[in-house]
């Protein structure tokens, strides 16, 4: 199992971890719904090192990514993130994930930990050094996402500046003499920015924004962040059997018709599609589980893709991929919960969103 | 009874460290406790750390048989769900409704005000076969 640059630290700081995508990772520190606080009312910080990181470099690399990519690449001005799809050639998600142009011929790519070896079996053999390289970088680099209504403030206080830097803008600078990527991206539905810098930095960087004021988070609290902010996760709501219409990410399949996938996706949608992705708001607190049944009367109309209770809302919530003529908000459905069925009704996305 | 409480509180032993003298256990980390004729049942202090925090308690009602191993509540916390196996055969007495608006009591006071129903046993001989505190601890190698 992998273990990440600042493993020791998370160990030391009495952190209890977990297996994630052949990682061992951090599950929580002081506890799930206390750094979930922290994160929505002040800064937390997570180690997502175990992101994939993959560098595009080359005279032809936008037009290579333009064929790897759900979304326009020749429009995205260097300094710019997109958050585009993999797709696969009959229009199913491959994973999902973030395209910072660095250059006019680099590009990073941070994609998912579990799917990082398929995507550069998948996509180094199209590269040659003729047009782009295609370098893993996961392994020699960590990444910190630091987020929150404080998270400006204590990148602030340790030199990195996000003022100048706009939402899904990126910027190489220099930290203690290392370069660093800054990108103000998140994974919580709050402001905050995720950097990433050399392993070997990585310890200085961790304690430098601990002491200005972050608190630790592990993956536990960054899932009931995402959930509640309605963000999908590869694995849950997106999969090999999911077509981007289906989730609410159309907008997300804005490239060439030559882009792998990106035509069947769109006669997909054309075609019509016969499943939504939907959030429930249960009316107990027992919480709807991944693979559970949602019910309308004695019909199963679809699954849970992640279910949590929300700390924010105080009640238990999920997303769910159900038939379309059952997606309207306000519906009454249930949920069987081992084998009783708990009523809920069914929400728009996001359950929270920062004001 | 607060008069109860403060009396303890100038006993030489803490409280909380004279009750759990007297709590048996399951190997499935749930305790039992005498308490007059009737015994109170709980989540170890142990089994409340590892589940993290708990967000819902669902309890067995007022009048429920119960077998020793058996079933008899669910602990929700964020990351997942587990089932609270009885400690002994037995009918519930009372329940801890505190727990529906504060689960979390779990977290905070598993042995005390976290407890989780009353139960008359079915015999006098309940604890038997149940694990001293030493032994659970033993088990689970804590000092």
């Amino acid at each position: 199992m992998r273990a990440t640059p600042l493993a020791d630290r998370h160990r030391a700081a009495g952190a209890r971890f977990t297996e994630f995508a052949g990682w061992q990772l951090p599950l929580q520190f002081a506890g799930i719904v206390a750094e979930h606080g922290a994160v929505r009312e002040r800064c937390g910080v997570f180690d997502v090192s175990h992101m994939g990181r993959l560098r595009l470099v080359g005279p032809r690399a936008a037009e290579l990514l333009a064929r790897w990519l759900s979304r326009r690449v020749r429009d995205q001005a260097p300094g710019r993130v997109r958050y585009a799809l993999a797709l696969a050639e009959d229009g199913t998600i491959l994973d999902d994930l973030l395209a910072a142009r660095l250059g006019d011929y680099e590009f990073l790519l941070v994609v998912n930990a579990v799917n990082r070896e398929a995507l550069l079996a998948r996509w180094q053999p199209q590269t040659a050094p003729a047009s782009a390289v295609l370098g893993d970088e996961t392994l020699a680099t960590a990444m910190l996402a630091v987020q929150g209504p404080r998270a400006a403030a204590v990148l602030a206080a340790i030199g990195i500046a996000l003022s100048a830097l706009p939402r899904f803008g990126c910027r190489l600078l220099r930290w203690q003499g290392g370069e660093l990527l800054v990108s103000r991206t998140g994974y919580t539905g709050e402001d905050g920015a995720e950097l990433i810098c050399a392993a070997e930095a990585a310890g200085a960087l961790w304690d430098a924004l601990l002491a200005a004021g972050a608190q630790p988070c592990g993956l536990g609290a960054r899932d009931t962040l995402r959930l509640e902010a309605g963000l999908p996760l590869y694995g849950h709501e997106l999969s090999r059997a999911v077509y981007p219409g289906e989730v609410g990410l159309d907008w997300a399949v804005d490239g060439d018709d030559e882009a792998c996938g990106v035509a069947a996706a769109r006669a997909a949608g054309r075609a019509g599609l016969h499943r939504r992705l939907v959030g429930l708001i249960a009316r107990s607190r027992r919480v709807p589980r991944p693979g559970y049944a949602v019910l309308r009367g004695e019909r199963r109309i679809g699954a849970i893709s992640s279910g949590s209770f929300s700390p924010t809302l105080g009640q238990a919530i999920a997303m769910a991929l159900i038939d379309a003529d059952c997606a309207t908000p306000g519906s009454e459905v249930s949920i069987d919960i081992r084998g009783e069925p708990e009523p809920a009704e069914l929400v728009a996305l996001p359950f929270y969103r920062r004001s | 009874m607060p008069h109860a409480r403060a009396l303890l509180c100038l006993l030489p032993v803490r409280p909380r460290q004279a009750a759990e003298m007297h709590e048996r256990y399951l190997p499935t980390h749930e305790w039992a406790r005498a308490e007059g004729e009737e015994v109170v049942i709980g989540l170890s202090d142990f089994a409340a750390r590892e589940v993290g925090d708990v967000v819902h308690v669902g309890l067995p009602k007022v009048g429920a048989e119960l077998r020793r191993g058996v079933a008899c509540a669910e602990i929700e916390s964020v990351k997942s769900v587990h089932d609270f196996y009885s400690p002994l055969d037995g009918t519930v007495t009372a329940v801890n409704d505190q727990l529906a608006q504060r689960p979390e009591l779990v977290n905070q006071e598993p042995l005390g005000a976290g407890w989780f129903v009353r139960v008359r046993p079915a015999c006098a001989s309940w604890a038997e076969g149940l694990l001293t505190a030493e032994q659970y601890r033993a088990q689970l190698g804590l000092p």
